[in-house]
């Protein structure tokens, strides 16, 4: 799977950017793009210094992009960028 | 003119233009009417989740445990001795801090005027290099220790995420573009005269710095913003000093954290003149008097009538109003004094 994530605003207001590509098992595929297709729904128009993330997602051919929030960001994606901010590191503003 | 009633069913746009000639009830009027439309979104949101504690301004700070979740494990609370967890201690100290700052000052009763609960979430996620205000509560991580550490224990920024929350309940700055600047400036305001109060600095002491205490040495930069010297705090600063660099993109809501330098630097200016608690006062009394869509012109003219008044009662020096339109027009902004 291939991904690209923009991770911008937050009380720093510096970006970071990660992009690759990773092995998947069929399961942690599957919850990923569970992920892409429910999270984002309620968005907290309180949140102050909040961070918004940029996902996009290469599988099978077929792109998913989508843009989430502090307040609804999906806990799988949330794991999967975890772990690809163990491997990959690259900052933009 | 305009009784409260009738505010609520006159346009947003009408309330807006009465808000800007002074009338306080339309104001008001239209910050709630925008304010309890978020509230009801957000606490449907919220209802299943949580019961809301009522209080008086009490402190309690939660362990997330580094999950994501907010309010995991109540560790510690007004009344009660410092936990073995020094970030635990910081978050509850530096908010008792700023609340009492508010308090003492300007007899603000904690963030909502109304004795709101003092919230701290710490150990918020993995290695999570943010603090954050979401509308009844502040949210601190770790930090990922290369770049970022503990955001709980850096007093500017907790102040600057509970003046999120006054900021809130006092006049709901739109977060985007100048009324969003203008939310972001209040924030470093109030965190960097809350760090010089904390750290009982002289003027001539301070660093003007927000967010140095949360940068690594490996971070590049000294800090996250300077509000002595925007643009200059780390290789990311953006910020602008003045309106010939206004930036006019998308990104951050419209630039929020980086416009934000503008009135910065205005701020940083006047205090060189006026003293830090001149101007803490002048800008508190200015907010107050702020609405959910003004913009730095907004802004200026009304912190120039809020300044005579100030004056009037004797509360600020007189100069104070030559050294606000100074200090503003040196960054490209020129007010029309009347
Ligand atoms: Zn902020
Ligand atoms: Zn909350």
């Amino acid at each position: 799977m291939k991904y690209k994530i923009i991770v911008e605003g937050g009380f720093a207001g510096i970006s970071r950017e990660y992009e690759g590509e990773v092995e998947l098992t069929p399961e942690e595929t599957k919850s990923i793009l569970e992920g892409m297709k429910e999270g984002g729904g309620f968005q907290n128009q309180d949140i102050r210094d909040g961070f918004s993330y940029v996902i996009k997602i290469e599988n099978d051919n077929k792109v998913l992009r989508r843009k989430f929030e502090e307040g609804n960001m999906p806990r799988s994606i949330r794991n999967f960028m975890d772990r690809v901010r163990q491997t990959n590191r690259k900052s933009t503003k | 003119m305009c009784s409260k009633i009738q505010c609520h069913i006159i346009p947003p746009y009408i309330l807006e233009e009465l808000a800007k000639r002074g009338n306080v009830s339309c104001k008001k009027a239209l910050n709630d009417t925008h304010r309890i439309e978020e509230r009801r979104r957000f606490a449907l949101n919220h209802l299943l989740q949580r019961e809301e504690v009522s209080g008086n301004g009490s402190r309690f700070v939660y362990d997330c445990k580094n999950t994501y979740e907010q309010r995991v494990s109540l560790v510690l609370q007004e009344g009660e001795n410092s936990t073995s967890d020094e970030t635990t201690n910081s978050a509850f100290e530096a908010s008792g801090f700023v609340r009492d700052y508010f308090r003492n000052t300007f007899g603000l009763n904690s963030i909502d005027g109304n004795g709101l609960d003092i919230i701290s979430n710490v150990h918020y996620g993995i290695a999570y290099n943010n603090a954050y205000w979401d509308g009844d509560e502040m949210t601190y991580g770790d930090g990922d220790g290369k770049e970022f550490t503990d955001f709980a224990k850096a007093i500017d920024v907790v102040a600057h995420e509970l003046t999120h929350g006054i900021t809130q309940f006092l006049a709901n700055l739109e977060y985007r573009s100048q009324s969003g600047a203008l939310n972001e400036h209040f924030s470093d305001v109030f965190g960097t005269v809350i760090k010089q109060k904390y750290l009982q600095q002289d003027i001539s002491e301070a660093d003007w710095l927000i967010g140095d205490a949360v940068v690594t040495e490996e971070f590049p930069g000294i800090a996250i913003r300077s509000m002595k010297a925007p643009g200059t705090a780390n290789d990311f600063d953006t910020q602008p000093d003045h309106m010939d660099n206004y930036y006019n993109g998308t990104a951050d809501n419209q630039g929020v954290h980086i416009n934000s330098g503008i009135p910065n630097k205005a701020f940083y200016l006047c205090c060189l003149k006026m003293g830090l608690d001149d101007c803490a006062l002048l800008w508190f009394e200015t907010l107050k008097s702020l609405w959910r869509t003004a913009n730095f012109n907004d802004m200026l003219e009304t912190m120039i009538l809020t300044a005579q008044s100030l004056i009037k009662e004797d509360k600020i020096a007189k100069e104070s109003v030559v050294v606000v339109s100074e200090s503003f027009s040196a960054v490209g902004l020129t007010p029309i004094v009347a």
